[in-house]
């Protein structure tokens, strides 16, 4: 198994350098140079000139065989490249064009609404789904089970912003319910939250059940499962011990999955009800075209993510015995 | 003294679903059809018959596995004799009772040992389980038993290799296991769905020769279900040959290896490859089994049986079970004697000497 | 020995029948797909009517006041500047199937051929597309979506600036080939030990030639399950994308619509919304019921 993790922590770093490559090459090589935008259309050549310079668009891209004509060989690296390169991995993404703000001390605030909203969001979604999931397990074949999947579909088949409109208008608007928009940090935004963390849920819910009821379906039709009975376990014990843990494996992996769709459901739930967290920054950063802000929050999120798959494959050999062979 | 069976399937019939889910085409059909079995303590009754023709569902039934739906049970009783000589009816018996009796006085052993054993469980914390379960140890006692068991079935280091996943025996060592699983509470019946079929042939020959020495000590009847014919001649007492879902012969081995009378019977004998007559060619039964979704009217075996020739009774009446000769059975319209054949349950007490080979 | 075999050994077997002739038995006896498939093609209709001109192109000329409700005249009502619901809604019908098409399309000519290179060439080939994809999937979909809308945004490409809808599938098609490249690849990988490939390679076959006519006509399959499941993934994004003001311009898609509706519902007008979800809606699910039968038909796992 520490095999396994050893691998799988040794490929990391390759991916970090796989996404800078990536935001590399969207927001400098194919994003070019935007001075003349920024400047506005009245700017002098010198404005254009400094605004150049200090975004380092008058460097050429990899590497500066000018600059080492004129300043030694130390000048060779003063490239478009190494600077996004050093900036990124010093966390250092400058400020940003609307705010003035340091980039990342705007993502620091940002993070925490952003985690009230997603963290409540994707254990309440993980919880309901399964649960859901494994009564459909212990009441397959019935009439239940095919109304549940019929939901299910109904649900999938509605995109995630018609479930935000309308249960913002019914809920809040219509029947009042909830607040409508707005946001308070500590315990007292509870009341803010509960509404969008309620439609994140539910819209989520029916593609989840459905993976989830797949899940359990192909395990409980498992020959272990029949030993299990055979031996005289009871059914409860066979559906929490028995099922629950192989199935976990795949949720497992569906769990990773989700966590972009959160990501997805949060910008737009925090888009819609005023919350400040990751999303509504980003929603606003493009807006104003600070590529910046956008071009680290890529960055860091997928970073994040990159991590947070390595966490699941830590739990994977934790769960399946089996992995150590792989 | 007549003896009282251990168990006794009486007119047991399991239907499914064929599939076929268009409106006006749903049916049902019969898996097992009005099966009657006995098995006495300390005997061995081995079940043969093709692939699909319901033994793995027969031996479902007795511990109420079969999956409802879409099985369901459409008749039938199965009486079993509990510790205390009373009879009961294990199909009318609570969810509760039944299971103090699945894995404790009946267990049974599957034909898939490498997905029978829970793949993220230790070996070790599955066999606990049964013991756990039934007896009254607390989990040292349990680990011991555990062990024992393992040690029983011939697997080496027992102690240690309770902590072994799965994964890491090979399908041989899995059956072992499986069978260890099921011994560890001293079941007095056990089920065994082809435990060998799965198998490398001289690992086979090991399974069998294990099953039979704990069997010995144990004193336990066995239902060994198989295809090999070879199989039931070396461990059976009693034989029951099924096709599509019934009965079609019953006897002791004896009877029914020194003169098999359905066609079927003598089909299976004809395809067996035996020393002695290698100037033969093997032959075989002609036609597939029957899918149960279509089973032809009358004798399920007309459209493939070669003895006799296209006579009507066969296509449109089912021939029951009949007994034409002291305690041997059969259903087939043209045996010698069927006419004067009579309608009795199967029941065979025989029950071989030891190392009495046929 | 065994009784058994030796009796099914010589029992010819039914012919089996093509997988495909059999998957489209098995999807024409799905009613419920059946009559799915037959709404999946009605929206393919209008999208080709609108795209000829004959339905719709006149959905900027306005058909009377502002946010009338839904009447006899006006189907579905009108909106801010008095423009049919009804039309910009069938409008909206082609900007989807094209985004979705096109988009699926790139992801293929993407995830098809470096899949298949993959898993056939193995080595540092294979490393360094499994390095590309590993990266592309590290990083979450939607803001790749929206990281590559953000910045085709107002480029152009060979001279002519890109039209909103180009950026969409632009974006969405050069984002999402990972899955199918994963899938190819490790299709390729198991069908490569096969005999047929070897026999192939022993008379001589080129390289691009195994691969062309005889591997990817064994997944293609898997490709149709992959296509339709992401069709329904592309609408729901133009629709976000389009909300957030990186897709379609100045042209009326679902997506528009709902960003528009946003301001709306407050003033009790939710024609508007209504026709653009209930359209979505409608062919999420008719696709969603389709890809089911598809896969149920086409993957060998669930055929006995
Ligand atoms: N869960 C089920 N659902 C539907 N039909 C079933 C089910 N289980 C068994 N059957 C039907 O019952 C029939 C008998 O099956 P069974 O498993 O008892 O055969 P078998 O004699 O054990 O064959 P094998 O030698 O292959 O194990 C099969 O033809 C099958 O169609
Ligand atoms: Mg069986």
């Amino acid at each position: 198994m520490w095999n396994y993790v050893v691998r799988r922590l040794l490929y990391t770093p390759l991916i970090v350098i796989g996404v800078l490559l990536v935001t590399f090459l969207l927001f400098v090589v194919v994003q070019g140079d935007l001075s003349t935008e920024i400047a506005g259309r009245s700017a002098s050549a010198e404005t254009i000139a400094e605004i150049r310079a200090e975004y380092g668009w008058d460097k050429p891209l990899f590497i500066n065989i000018e600059g080492m004509k004129q300043h030694g060989i130390e000048a060779l690296f003063d490239s478009q490249f190494v600077k996004h390169f050093v900036d990124t991995v010093t966390f250092d993404f400058g400020r940003s064009r609307a705010s003035k703000q340091r980039i990342s001390e705007l993502l620091w605030d940002g993070a925490g609404p952003s985690l009230c909203l997603t963290l409540p969001m994707f254990v309440g979604l993980l919880s309901t789904s399964l649960s859901i999931a494994l009564i459909i397990a212990f009441a397959r074949g019935t009439i239940w089970d095919t109304i549940l999947v019929v939901i299910c579909v109904l649900g999938m088949s509605l995109p995630s912003l018609a479930f935000i409109l309308l249960g913002q208008y019914f809920l809040a608007y219509k029947l009042g319910w909830f607040p409508i928009f707005g946001y308070e940090p500590g315990w007292s935004g509870a009341k803010f939250l509960t509404l969008p963390v309620l439609i994140g849920i539910i819209a989520g819910l029916g593609s989840d059940v459905r993976f989830y009821r797949t899940v359990m379906l192909d395990e409980i039709r498992a020959d272990y499962i029949r030993t299990a009975y055979a031996k005289g376990v009871s059914t409860r014990r066979v559906l929490f011990v028995h099922l629950l843990k192989n199935a976990l494996i795949p949720v497992i992996t569906s769990v990773v999955l989700a966590i972009p769709f959160l990501f997805l459901g949060s910008l737009l739930l925090e888009r819609f009800f005023g919350i400040p967290g990751l999303g509504y920054m980003m929603i606003e950063a493009i807006g104003n075209r600070d590529f910046k802000v956008i071009s680290a929050m890529t960055f860091i999120i997928s970073v994040l993510f990159v991590f947070g798959n390595l966490a699941t494959d830590i739990c994977y050999a934790l769960v399946d015995p089996r992995i150590s062979l792989h | 003294m007549i003896e009282t069976p251990l168990i006794e399937i009486e007119d047991l019939a399991i239907s499914f679903p064929t599939g076929d889910d268009r409106p006006g085409h749903r049916r049902r059909v019969r898996a097992v059809h009005n099966l009657n079995l006995s098995i006495y303590k300390k005997q061995t009754v081995g079940v043969v018959g093709e692939s699909g023709c319901g033994k793995s569902v027969t031996a479902l039934s007795i511990l109420k596995l079969v999956p409802q739906p879409p099985g369901k049970y459409e008749s039938g009783q199965i009486i079993w004799q509990d510790d205390a000589g009373q009879n009961c009816n294990l199909l009318q018996m609570t969810e509760k009772q039944i299971r103090a009796i699945r894995g404790n006085e009946i267990a049974m052993i599957f034909q898939e040992p490498m997905t029978s054993l829970n793949p993220v469980y230790t070996i070790g914390d599955q066999i606990m389980e049964a013991i756990l379960l039934h007896q009254n140890v607390d989990r040292r006692q349990a680990i011991q038993i555990a062990a024992d068991a393992l040690d029983d079935v011939g697997i080496a280091d027992a102690v240690s290799r309770l902590k072994e996943y799965p994964h890491q025996l090979s399908g041989g060592m899995r059956q072992r296991v499986m069978i260890a699983m099921a011994l560890a509470c001293q079941p007095r019946l056990l089920l065994a769905d082809e435990p060998t079929t799965a198998l490398d042939v001289t690992i086979q020959a090991q399974i069998l020769e294990l099953l039979r020495e704990l069997q010995d000590k144990r004193g336990m009847a066995v239902m060994l279900i198989t295809h090999d014919l070879g199989v039931v001649a070396e461990n059976a007492d009693v034989v029951a040959v099924m096709y599509a879902g019934r009965i079609v012969e019953y006897g002791s081995v004896h009877a029914v290896f020194a003169q098999p009378l359905h066609p079927y019977t003598q089909g299976l004998f004809n395809s067996m490859p035996r020393l002695g007559n290698q100037n033969h060619r093997l032959s075989t039964i002609p036609g597939n089994v029957p899918n149960p979704a279509n089973f032809p009217p009358g004798c399920p075996f007309h459209p493939r049986c070669e003895t006799v020739d296209a006579d009507p009774k066969c296509s449109s009446d089912d021939p029951p079970l009949l007994e034409v000769q002291e305690e041997h059975w059969v259903a087939c319209w043209h045996t010698p004697g069927y006419n004067t054949g009579r309608q009795t349950r199967p029941k065979v007490e025989y029950r071989r000497e030891e190392a009495e080979v046929i | 020995m065994n009784a058994i075999t030796a009796t099914a050994a010589d029992i010819p077997e039914t012919p089996t029948r093509g997988l495909w002739a059999d998957a489209w038995r098995r999807v024409f006896r799905n009613r419920l797909a059946l009559f799915m498939s037959l709404i999946v093609l009605l929206y393919v209709l209008v999208a080709l009517f609108v795209a000829f001109g004959w339905l719709a192109n006149d959905w900027d000329q306005s058909v009377g006041g502002s946010y009338e409700p839904p009447s006899t005249t006006n189907m579905l009502g009108t909106d801010i500047f008095g423009l049919s619901v009804l039309r910009k809604t069938l409008y909206g019908t082609k900007i989807s199937m094209t985004v979705a098409l096109v988009a699926a399309l790139i992801s293929l000519a993407i995830g098809v051929p470096l899949g298949a290179m993959a898993g056939y060439f193995r080595g540092i080939v294979d490393e360094i597309i499994v390095w590309i994809y590993s990266t592309l999937s590290s990083i979450p979909g939607l803001l790749l979506v929206m990281a590559f809308a953000f910045v085709l945004k107002d480029k152009s490409l060979f001279g002519q600036p890109l039209r909103g809808i180009t950026v969409v599938y632009l974006a969405l098609g050069l984002t999402s080939w990972v899955g199918i490249c994963r899938l190819i690849r490790g299709e390729v990988i198991k069908h490569k030990q096969r005999d047929y490939v070897a026999a192939a390679r022993a008379y001589g076959c080129p390289r691009w030639r195994i691969i062309l006519l005889h591997l990817i006509p064994n997944v293609s399959h898997l490709i149709l399950i992959d296509f339709s499941l992401r069709f329904v993934g592309f609408i729901h994004a133009e629709v976000i994308l389009s909300f957030l003001g990186l897709g379609v311009k100045d042209e009326p898609s679902w997506g528009v619509m709902i960003d528009d509706a946003r301001l709306e519902l407050s003033r009790d007008v939710w024609w508007q919304m209504a026709a653009a979800t209930a359209a979505i809606f409608v062919v999420s699910l008719a696709l969603n019921i389709v890809s089911d039968a598809l896969r149920d038909a086409l993957d060998p796992k669930l055929r006995e």
